[in-house]
């Protein structure tokens, strides 16, 4: 079965990033959080920090502003105001 | 008018054309990327506006948050307005001043002027408005941290309860050949109570501090598809007057030239018939 869900990348200038990834990880602001498919839905604050995520084979990192994650069950959406 | 004059006024207008249609394609140039810049935004825009309305909709009643709250010991009104640094824009300036100065007229006493783009400051200092602050420049490198400053500002003197409401004036991006005024609400805060759509969230923190950190970035990204919007205008009217110019000019100068071979006919069968008159004199 397929494990890989939606995620995309938004800030207020751009779309950073949009694909299937299967793991996710990143800086809530209560500590950090990792994601799979079929999350409960969450909203969550994100502190300034890495993210993480598996794109197909590839293993990728941004560093991102402080910004918010919604997760919803088959799709996950970062807000963050930039990102390095 | 000799031939001479006319010539000159020709070699004048042609020059004239080439500026405007230089600055026609500069703003084509700046329209694309205005336009792209403003669609760019526009996800964020409607996830974070989806995520606000859903958060209050859950909200308690009891729940209190400054943005909400009109202050009652005020009537006092902060208008935004925002106008183009430069001119050469058509109407993007003009009907956007007529406008405003109507509304000044009525309520001008209780309203205080925050300017974005040097022609709205002129136009209203002239007219001796207060105007508490201004900015311009801004539509040069337009980004969401270039503008950080101004919404800081402007968030803040709300905060500091002087003021009933907080609107803003501009020019919204509708299609580039006709400037529309449009007055919006920013502050305090309305949204349209509507019943939870989505599934129960797991909140991280807790729903009052995901409001209360959420609803400035809000605020700021609504300000900033504003400032977005009326650059797109701009630059979009600023493209479509200039190459009305440049028609203009085009026009003139096909009228000039039938002038200038009109008159230079003339003066050959002028010339001509005085020849023509001499040598029968003489003969």
């Amino acid at each position: 079965m397929e494990k890989t869900f939606l995620l995309e990348i938004l800030s207020p200038d751009s779309q950073i990033f949009k694909g299937a990834v299967s793991h996710l990880e990143g800086p809530s602001s209560i500590g950090s959080f990792g994601v799979l498919k079929n999350h409960a839905p969450l909203l969550a604050t994100l502190k300034k920090g890495k993210i993480k995520f598996e794109y197909g084979k590839e293993k990728k990192e941004l560093k991102i502003e402080e910004g918010f994650v919604e997760v919803l069950t088959d799709k996950v959406r970062i807000l963050v105001e930039g990102c390095v | 008018m000799n031939t001479r004059e006319i010539r000159k006024r020709i070699v004048s207008i042609k020059k004239t054309q080439q500026i405007t249609k230089a600055m026609k394609m500069v703003a084509a140039v700046r329209y694309r990327k205005a336009f792209q810049n403003l669609v760019a935004n526009r996800p964020y825009r409607k996830e974070i506006e989806n995520i606000v309305s859903d958060l209050v909709s859950k909200k308690n009643d009891d729940y209190e948050n400054a943005y909400f709250v009109s202050p009652k010991k005020t009537v006092k009104e902060l208008l935004i307005l925002i106008t183009s640094d430069k001119g050469f824009c058509g109407s993007f300036n003009s009907s956007l001043l007529k406008n405003c100065h109507k509304r000044l007229r009525l309520s001008g006493d209780n309203t205080d002027i925050l300017t974005i783009g040097k022609k709205g400051k002129d136009f209203l200092s002239v007219r001796g408005y207060g105007i508490v602050a201004g900015y311009s420049g801004v539509m040069n490198n337009l980004n969401y941290a270039s503008v950080n400053k101004i919404i800081n500002d402007i968030l803040t003197r709300f905060a500091s309860k002087k003021y009933k409401k907080v609107t803003i004036m501009y020019n919204e991006f509708r299609i580039v050949t006709q400037a529309t005024t449009k007055i919006f609400k920013l502050l305090p805060l309305e949204f349209d109570q509507k019943a939870a759509v989505k599934s129960e969230f797991i909140f991280e923190p807790d729903l009052k501090t995901l409001l209360e950190k959420l609803l400035p970035k809000y605020l700021s990204v609504v300000i900033y598809g504003i400032l977005l919007e009326s650059n797109a205008a701009e630059q979009g009217l600023r493209m479509s007057s200039m190459e009305q110019a440049t028609k203009n000019t085009e026009e003139m100068m096909k009228r000039l030239t039938l002038q200038y071979n009109k008159v230079r006919q003339g003066n050959i069968t002028k010339e001509l018939s005085d020849l023509v008159g001499g040598a029968a004199a003489v003969s």
